[in-house]
């Protein structure tokens, strides 16, 4: 072969191999076929190998157990905040499903049209607020947190673009105004900021439902009675307490003015103060209970033990007056129902500041109380504790405590000298509330049977706070506010604390009418007796059926066995004399 | 063997291979059922118009029956161009807003991506039909394929149909496969595939990547993204071995399981039926695929076999892919379950897909 047969040669194989790429050879079907046949063997058992997995996990699916599972049913990863009942497991915070209505601004094409079709659509804005919500440099403004169905689908049927819905989760609370400072409120987040929904907050997070010690019918009671006394007497505020003495449970806490907590905001400052936890008042008379109780406890007065209470007590530059002025000597039993404040002076003397600061603490009144709430006092004590301090304490001046701690600690003097640490929460069965003895059995029935000659006795400061039949035993209290220095003469304090019945103490009730007004028909008198006594008796009257005390004769031998009748009250001359 | 005896039309009709249409109208009397349970016991609007286009479907095999297959394969490369000529106008026309999958002619919707994919494997079969065996170790062999596949490929990942754009691919796939390509080819494409996945990821539209992620994770977000995948599993475990009884599925008769008429119809089937339900459908599709391939093994035309292949494979592939899906194992693409799933188009693909076969059998020269 020569050099160029074998070029020509070369060229032709390259030139057949290139044309066998446009029009190629007719192919070997043998040979493909037994290639393809091949192939199509495998592609069998590909095809039948991801069968068999197929099926295997079918297999397991269909016998998996029913945990695996999730349940479509509850909402967004989240558990539902806990409820609040009361006692009774009725309902007083609960969660309502709401929409949010809430815009992207920069989607809204016509913002006058908008706001002009929304306005009255939406509860707290109006045209104007909506243009200039609307107009917003945001992504995200909200215009409603609790659109109603109706509204919903009114503004649904509107069809603006940019207008958008979420699902939201309203705090409800179904009372109203009923227990607002016990339930406190929760913030836009549902995150509690105040009473019970934040001092239970984690509870309440887990999803937990809290039972409170509050009824609910108790509640009503004390908030419209001591409402009713604030109208008349035109007072600017109130509080009052009803405690159970055995269990420490508190049954009813009102704090007057109150809000409702389904508004947030627009709530005033005074309206949300808790004048029943955190409020601190010198407390007045009523501190005379506690006083006699020590004294006897301590043994540093006898009962039928007299004071001469005749001529104003003068210690250092202080002057102690009473109310009226008595000539005659006054035993402690008189001491109380004229409510003396130079004989209780004299009375606290024998007792001694040391051993008076002590019972002071004993009975609490030293200490913010452990509520379950975040808004608690702490009393203001004097700062020494000497000769003059203990005389004023003795009729509650130069300490200021809060109308629960006066509750607690006039329990604990009137009830069976026991101590019990006050709750908000039901007690659960198997609770074994702290429970410290203060004052033994004798004192405290001795100092229950003045109590009720105080409202029983015609000379008593407290006979307004008679219901009969309820045995309602009390004292009443006029203190003086605290003004700068020294005190207004002007701003009362009115208090009435009461036991009932005080033949088998069981409840404490406190109390209290901020700044009322003399009236016409209280003679222009804004006392204790004339402001909150009225109201202790109506309450009295409507609650104690309801916690099933049933009304009693007091003459007869069952009930005066449990008390002491011999108290004398008034000169014996002198009652005859009016014969 | 070819004997060059004329072929009467009688020994077509005895050839023609009836367990093929018993199989396909068994799912398609299935499907029906379960649409009627769909719509909570109702012939509308799902379960009538299913069985109607069943016997279309029927009828359309028959008529495909009657057409040599040489002139489908004569005319293969233009129906393949028409096909793509119809995926580009959708391009440019846009039926939907945002999806456009879908052509509108005369009333009728229909999806062209549908029967590109059987213009793409006929056009394979008939591009390797004519390559002898010893090419096939070329890599230039390969490079018409390539454009024959990208192509349609491409634009129907474009509308976005992942589902059907990877059912072309790998039935297409397929038919290189059973054409005869290297194993070494295979290997490196196998492997430069898996390279390629992260690039691949880039391209994927966010709910694409969202979905994939949720098959990664399916309890993460149980109630959002994993809503679906999870209500179907909840639906198979609750069938059991015989079912909650037919209608009585609650998943499904509940509407807690979206797409119950179309993609996750397996799954409503699994809650009614049970795992004896499911696992007689799975059985069904393994005679039907197997048939269509004992066929592709029988038939003597080159081009007869790469196309039963292809149709085999494709048919395959939605069933596993569908499958896959409403029980888990691979990530919610959306791909129908053939013939038992609601939607015109795909079911009238699978029926020219076995017209095509029936035609192979009955026109094939090869039996004596």
């Amino acid at each position: 072969m020569t050099k160029t047969e074998i070029t020509q040669n070369r060229m032709k194989q390259s030139l057949l191999a290139a044309r066998s790429l446009v029009f190629p050879d007719r192919p070997d079907p043998a040979k493909s076929r037994r290639i393809a046949e091949g192939r199509l063997v495998a592609s069998c058992f590909i095809a039948l190998a991801v069968f068999i997995t197929i099926g295997v996990r079918i297999v397991t699916l269909a016998t998996a157990t029913e945990a695996a599972s999730v349940s479509p049913v509850p909402l967004a990863g989240t558990t539902e905040r806990g409820q609040i009942l009361d006692r009774r497991g009725r309902l007083m915070a609960t969660n309502l499903p709401m929409t949010v209505l809430h815009a992207d601004p920069s989607e809204i094409m016509d913002v006058t049209e908008a706001a002009l079709q929304l306005a009255p659509l939406i509860a707290h804005h109006d045209e104007a607020s909506l243009t200039r919500l609307l107009q917003k440099d945001a992504r995200y403004v909200e215009l409603d947190r609790k659109l109603t169905p109706e509204r919903h689908a009114a503004i649904l049927g509107l069809g603006i673009p940019g207008i958008n819905f979420r699902d939201g989760m309203l705090r409800a609370y179904p009372r109203g105004n009923a227990a607002a400072h016990i339930l406190g409120q929760v913030d836009t987040q549902n995150h509690g900021i105040a009473g019970v929904e934040k001092s239970m907050e984690a509870q309440l997070l887990a999803g937990n439902d809290v039972t409170l010690s509050i009824d609910i019918g108790m509640q009503a009671i004390l908030a419209k009675e001591i409402s009713s006394q604030i109208n008349d007497f035109e007072a600017i505020g109130g509080a009052g307490v009803l405690l159970d003495i055995r269990s420490g449970e508190i049954l009813a806490m009102v704090s007057l003015p109150d809000f409702n907590p389904n508004h947030l905001g627009k709530i005033s400052a005074d309206a949300r103060f808790n004048r029943a936890t955190k409020g601190l008042y010198e407390m007045g008379s009523t501190f005379k209970v506690l006083n006699t109780a020590i004294a006897l406890e301590t043994g540093a007065v006898r009962m039928g033990q007299t004071y001469d209470v005749a001529k104003p007590l003068r210690v250092a530059r202080f002057t102690i007056n009473d109310f009226h002025v008595y000539k005659r000597p006054l035993n402690i039993s008189e001491i109380l129902v004229y409510s003396s404040n130079i004989g209780s002076a004299k009375m606290a003397e024998a007792i001694g500041p040391q051993t008076q600061r002590l019972f002071m603490e004993k009975l609490g009144l030293l200490d913010h109380l452990p509520l379950e709430l975040p808004e608690i006092g702490r009393p203001l004590t004097p700062r020494q504790w000497k000769r003059i301090e203990t005389m004023t304490v003795s009729y509650g001046h130069g300490i200021s405590i809060s109308p629960v701690h006066l509750a607690s600690a006039v329990g604990a003097a009137s009830g069976d000298g026991l101590w019990v640490t006050p709750t908000l929460l039901k007690r659960q069965t198997g609770d074994n509330p702290i429970k410290t003895r203060v004052f033994s059995a004798e004192t405290t029935r001795n100092v229950r049977s003045m109590m009720r000659l105080v409202v029983s006795h015609p000379d008593g400061t407290g006979n307004f706070a008679e219901a009969p039949g309820y045995m309602v035993g009390g004292k009443t209290g006029t203190a003086e506010k605290i003004l700068g220095n020294g005190y207004d003469k002007k701003a009362n304090l009115a208090t009435f604390v009461a036991t009932f019945p005080v033949h088998d103490p069981r409840y404490v009730l406190a109390v209290m009418v901020d700044e009322p007004k003399g009236q016409k028909k209280s003679y222009g008198y804004a006392t204790g007796g004339w402001v909150a006594a009225p109201a202790v008796k109506r309450i009295v009257e409507q609650a104690a059926p309801l916690l099933g005390i049933l009304p009693v004769d007091e003459e007869s031998p069952e009930i005066r066995q449990k008390l002491r009748v011999d108290l004398q009250i008034g000169e014996e001359k002198k009652t005859l004399a009016t014969f | 063997m070819i004997t060059g005896q004329p072929i009467t039309l009688w020994r077509r009709f005895l050839r023609f291979p009836w367990h093929l249409l018993l199989l396909s109208l068994a799912l398609v009397t299935v499907g029906s059922l379960a649409l009627y349970s769909a719509s909570e016991g109702s012939w509308s609007p799902w379960a009538g118009r299913h069985a109607v286009r069943g016997g279309v479907g029927v009828v359309l095999v028959f008529i495909l029956a009657f057409i040599d297959l040489r002139l489908l394969r004569k005319w293969s490369y233009f129906i393949l161009l028409a096909a793509v000529g119809m995926l580009f106008v959708l391009m440019v026309v846009d039926s939907g807003r945002f999806v456009s999958r879908w052509i509108t002619i005369g009333g009728f919707t229909f999806q062209p991506s549908e029967p590109a994919k059987i213009a793409v494997i006929m056009a394979l079969a008939r591009y390797f039909d004519e390559q002898p065996p010893e090419r096939m170790q070329s890599l230039l062999v390969y490079l018409p394929p390539l454009v024959l596949i990208t192509v349609p490929f491409l634009l129907i990942i474009k509308q976005p149909d992942l589902g059907t754009a990877l059912a072309l691919l790998l039935g297409s796939l397929s038919v290189l496969f059973a054409a005869g390509m290297p194993w070494r080819y295979i290997f490196t494409a196998i492997v430069l595939g898996l390279g390629s996945l992260p690039v691949l990821w880039m391209q994927l539209h966010a709910y694409q990547k969202e979905r994939v992620m949720t098959f990664l994770h399916p309890g993460a977000d149980a109630l959002g993204a994993g809503y679906q995948i999870t209500q179907s599993k909840i639906a198979l475990g609750s069938g059991g071995l015989f079912g909650k009884g037919f209608l009585m599925g609650s998943q499904s008769q509940l509407n807690y399981l979206p797409e119950k008429q179309t993609d996750f119809v397996f799954t409503m089937i699994g809650e009614e039926f049970g795992l004896v339900g499911n696992l007689f459908i799975l059985s069904v599709y393994l005679l039907l695929i197997g048939s269509i391939l004992a066929i592709s093994l029988r038939v003597g035309s080159r081009f007869a076999q790469l196309t039963c292949v292809g149709i085999a494979m494709m048919l395959f592939l939605y069933v596993f892919v569908n499958v896959a899906m409403v029980t888990g194992l691979l990530p919610v693409v959306g791909a129908p379950l053939p013939l038992i799933s609601y939607g015109g188009t795909a079911m009238l693909t699978v029926f020219v897909g076995l017209g095509i076969v029936v035609s192979a059998v009955v026109h094939d020269r090869s039996e004596n």
